[in-house]
């Protein structure tokens, strides 16, 4: 299954056309919740065609404030009432002191934070009465790490029991930019728990900064991790494309959908056949 | 459940610096020449969202000013809303309480910012589902107003011309009714009077019927304008009924 952002961008166009023919669609709940007009009209028409994946932006859940219980509650009626099959978030920060960033920020790998951090997605699960599907981000800098990355997202994946969304492109990111080897990584990963994949561009802006910015295509060096990512997974996981940016035409997108397909069973046929 | 000291502090001076730009974290802790990005990305957020919610806003101050100002905002004020969307309500709200050079210096600021975000209110607004019928009576039925409207008062006369065509000599008391249309969605605005917004309120209770509301109006109106009572109903019905104001009947 290989899936497609629903963004408001190209929402009308991919709905009355068959250029884009994607296995589900994904939203950010903060997005959507308590919406209505023309974007509810068109969110409903294209729940009527599709499953729903659901990528949230605001949860915070590395913040050092408290989960917001009213806006978690308001998901948890949305995913329901949607029926949505997975909810995943960041493994990061985008608001502290009661202020809200609208970006994501990176946690510091101490033991503290995994601490808190695993505290509150066990908190989440509770509230939501489902698993929370955690993505490993792209950052551009650590904060005072007193443990490597790895070993940070393993910490936080072991105490707090939850799933992992697998987004090999802030893995490609993340290794140049901090030069590690992205196999390496990704065989030290706890991949029994990967519920979903996540695949987009990024964009250089410095000879050692690569930004990801999901406005560019997907690059070869990443399909190549994600191929290698499939060959060690050996099974189907849901598949998302994320374009937020620079929005090519829609049979361009459906390109990359194809080549994410293709590479994803070629990898797991030979996985059957081995 | 708190984060203990150490965390929180790193945090807190990432996020304190994303939004003043004030850099208080140890250049150790951070690699300094890419903790810079996140200043910027998260700036960016904030100044796209407010630049689409207030372009005629953005276009009468200049740039300078509105770079300025969206600064000054960001610093000063936490933004409460999980909902990046809603953010621009809470730039509306900050401008109406500062005392700000700005300000004085456009008199009609908090007006435009207010006709703006009713905008994106009003369309992003829930459904609100009402019952009605499309075949009626005018004199016999009762009429049923479009709940997704809202009414906004004004000093300046921001919807009906160009911000940088407005002068003091236009200040005086404006009503605006903000609508969205069912059947296409887009929002409609109607300048209205003081009148039209008591009868719009008095219909906004519950429907009601033409003769009601004439009785309505006689009552709150003095006697010597209630001459035209009738006609002047009329018109704004038929006006209504026109723009999907008033979507239909509801039988007695």
């Amino acid at each position: 299954m290989t899936g497609i952002g629903f963004r408001k961008d190209f929402a009308s166009e991919f709905l009355e056309g068959d250029k884009l023919k994607p296995s589900f669609i994904e939203v950010a709940p903060e997005n959507w919740i308590g919406i209505g007009g023309y974007w509810n009209k068109l969110f409903r028409k294209a729940l009527e065609k599709y499953p729903l994946y659901t990528h949230g932006l605001s949860l915070s859940i590395g913040s050092p404030d408290e989960i917001d219980i009213e806006f978690l509650k308001k998901v948890r009626t949305f995913l329901d009432e949607n029926n949505a099959k997975v909810y995943s978030e960041h493994l990061s920060f985008s608001k502290c002191d009661n202020a809200h960033l609208y970006d994501l920020l990176p946690i510091p790998f101490t033991q503290e934070a995994v601490k808190h951090v695993s505290g509150k997605i066990k908190q989440v699960q509770d509230v939501l009465n489902r698993e929370l599907v955690i993505e490993i981000v792209s950052y551009y800098t650590s904060v005072s790490p007193e443990m490597n990355e790895i070993d940070f997202i393993n910490a936080v994946l072991k105490e707090s029991d939850c799933g992992l969304l697998l987004d090999v492109n802030n893995i490609y990111v993340n290794s140049f930019n901090h030069n590690y080897d992205p196999i390496d990584f990704i065989n030290k990963l706890p991949l029994d728990r990967v519920r979903y994949i996540h695949m987009a561009g990024h964009q250089k802006v410095a000879p050692d900064l690569i930004i990801d910015t999901h406005g560019e295509a997907i690059i070869d060096p990443v399909y190549e991790l994600y191929s290698y990512a499939f060959r060690k997974l050996g099974r189907e996981v849901p598949v998302l494309l994320e374009r937020d940016f620079n929005i090519p035409e829609l049979d361009e997108l459906q390109a990359e959908l194809s080549m994410l397909e293709e590479l994803k069973n070629k990898e797991l046929i030979q996985y059957a056949s081995a | 459940m708190q984060v203990p000291d150490k965390t929180y502090e790193l945090q807190s001076q990432l996020a304190d610096y994303c939004r003043t730009g004030i850099n208080s974290l140890p250049e150790d802790a951070v690699h300094p020449e890419h903790v810079k990005h996140y200043r910027r990305l998260v700036y960016n957020v904030i100044e796209d969202s407010l630049s689409s919610a207030y372009p005629l806003t953005r276009k009468l101050l200049g740039q300078e000013s509105w770079d300025q100002i969206v600064h000054e905002f960001f610093r000063s004020h936490k933004c409460r809303s999980a909902q990046v969307w809603k953010m621009p309500g809470e730039f509306y709200e900050y401008i109406s309480e500062i005392n700000s050079t700005l300000k004085e210096e456009y008199p009609i600021l908090t007006d435009l910012l207010l006709f703006e975000w009713m905008e994106i209110v009003v369309f992003m607004m829930e459904d609100i589902k009402v019952d009605y019928a499309e075949e009626g009576s005018y004199s016999e039925d009762r009429l049923v107003l479009n709940p997704e409207i809202r009414i906004i008062g004004l000093n300046y006369p921001v919807h009906l011309k160009n911000a940088s065509k407005i002068t003091a000599g236009d200040k005086a008391q404006y009503y605006v009714l903000v609508f969205r249309n069912p059947e296409n969605h887009k929002v409609q605005f109607m300048n209205i009077t003081a009148l039209h917004v008591k009868l719009l309120e008095y219909m906004t209770e519950k429907p009601r019927g033409f003769s009601e509301m004439a009785a309505y109006l006689r009552s709150v109106l003095a006697p010597a304008n209630s001459d035209n009572i009738h006609a002047e109903l009329e018109q704004f019905i038929y006006k209504s009924v026109e723009k999907k104001l008033i979507l239909g009947f509801s039988k007695i």
